[in-house]
């Protein structure tokens, strides 16, 4: 790129870096506004500053998916997760990853009938006793049997498999799919 | 940027996301894909460029949110984020690539010439094709004050420089785009 190198001095002593500077935030000061040198340099700048103001007018929309996709991305890759506290002898310690902990636990819930599992959680994971379900409910199914069954499945999972006396689950309905109920 | 109920409601999700919550960062992306994809599209201009960088970005940031110090500081360490994979995407390719796949044709070469004012359809598109000829780091420096409204001192964290640099290469984008749309006088 062959650019002619510009003097940066003006011959009225200004700096042509700071007139474009004050240019393109349309702020001249009086001196700027009045000498001929300074207007001819803003005059150069502004098809420029026009120019920025109107790109940056433009509205930028982005596609569709891409919240999707990230989400995708970030299932697809996820990280343990904090250790969580297991009930363990006095003077060791048992953990087990909070991520691994609640897949065990949203594939136990997800055998309710009626119920898709969308999250499950510890909300507070220095507490594991408490467990947060978000779930989709399909047609067929009433929202308080599949609760129970979601509370069932998920305290007997903690208990067998991770020896945590599990005392709350909290059962949050995102969505009720009304489509025909496509299992068992 | 966010008042103050909304920073603690961001610092909320925060936390969330860094147990592991997909769905607290969900809404964080959510939030935050417009601005995102505008940074990248705007120092790219290909939106598929602009997709992979804004989805690398958010990636980038939910495996580094435990290195996020201060919450309220967020947004502007997202945006560095997607500012540095852009910039990654922009110096792996040449300068004046894509030609074919942009809606107007970018400028081949510095000196500003009838054909390139025939094909510009407007002023705008004329600066979109003049800042495809910048060096990356400028056209970012460029972008980022004038397009995005950032200062100096945002900017050269931005890009891990400092604002005198930052300075230096704003006016050298300015001197190079006044030389190329001097036609548009």
């Amino acid at each position: 790129m062959a650019i002619e190198p510009v003097s940066d001095a003006l011959p009225c002593g200004r700096s042509r870096a700071e007139l474009w500077e004050h240019a393109a935030a349309g702020r001249l000061d009086d001196h700027e506004r009045t000498c001929p040198y300074c207007q001819e340099a803003a005059g150069a700048y502004e098809p420029v500053r026009r120019a920025g103001a109107e790109l940056a007018a433009r509205p930028v929309r982005p596609p569709a998916g891409l919240a999707a996709g990230v989400m995708r991305a970030i299932r697809g890759q996820l990280v343990p997760g904090r250790p969580i506290n297991l009930p363990a002898p006095a003077g060791s310690r048992l953990t087990v990853s909070e991520t691994a902990a609640t897949a065990l636990l949203a594939a136990a819930a997800d055998n309710a009938p009626g119920v898709s599992v969308r999250d499950c959680r510890f909300p507070d994971p220095d507490d594991p006793t408490s467990v947060e379900v978000t779930a989709v409910l399909r047609a067929g199914h009433t929202a308080p049997e599949s609760a129970a069954e979601v509370r069932a499945l998920i305290t007997e999972a903690a208990a067998t498999m991770l020896g945590l006396a599990v005392d709350r689950v909290d059962v949050a309905i995102t969505d009720l799919d009304d489509s025909a109920d496509r299992r068992s | 940027m966010t008042t103050t109920a909304g920073t603690r409601e961001e610092a909320a999700l925060l936390a969330r996301a860094r147990t592991g919550d997909t769905a607290a960062f969900e809404v964080l992306v959510r939030r935050y894909e417009q601005p995102v994809f505008r940074i990248a599209i705007r120092l790219l201009d290909q939106p598929d460029d602009a997709a992979d960088a804004a989805q690398d970005a958010f990636v980038t940031a939910w495996r580094r949110l435990r290195s996020l110090r201060d919450d309220r500081t967020f947004a502007a360490w997202l945006y560095r984020i997607t500012t540095s994979r852009a910039m990654n995407i922009a110096r792996a390719k040449p300068r004046t690539a894509g030609l074919d796949a942009v809606p107007h044709t970018a400028v081949r070469d510095t000196a500003p010439g009838p054909e390139q004012r025939a094909i510009a359809a407007d002023l705008g598109s004329a600066l979109a094709a003049a800042l495809r000829t910048l060096k990356p780091a400028q056209r970012a420096c460029w972008v980022l004050r004038e397009l995005e409204g950032m200062s100096y001192e945002e900017i050269a964290a931005m890009l891990d420089t400092t604002p005198d640099a930052v300075r230096g290469r704003i006016h050298r984008a300015r001197v190079h785009l006044v030389e190329v749309l001097d036609e548009w006088r």
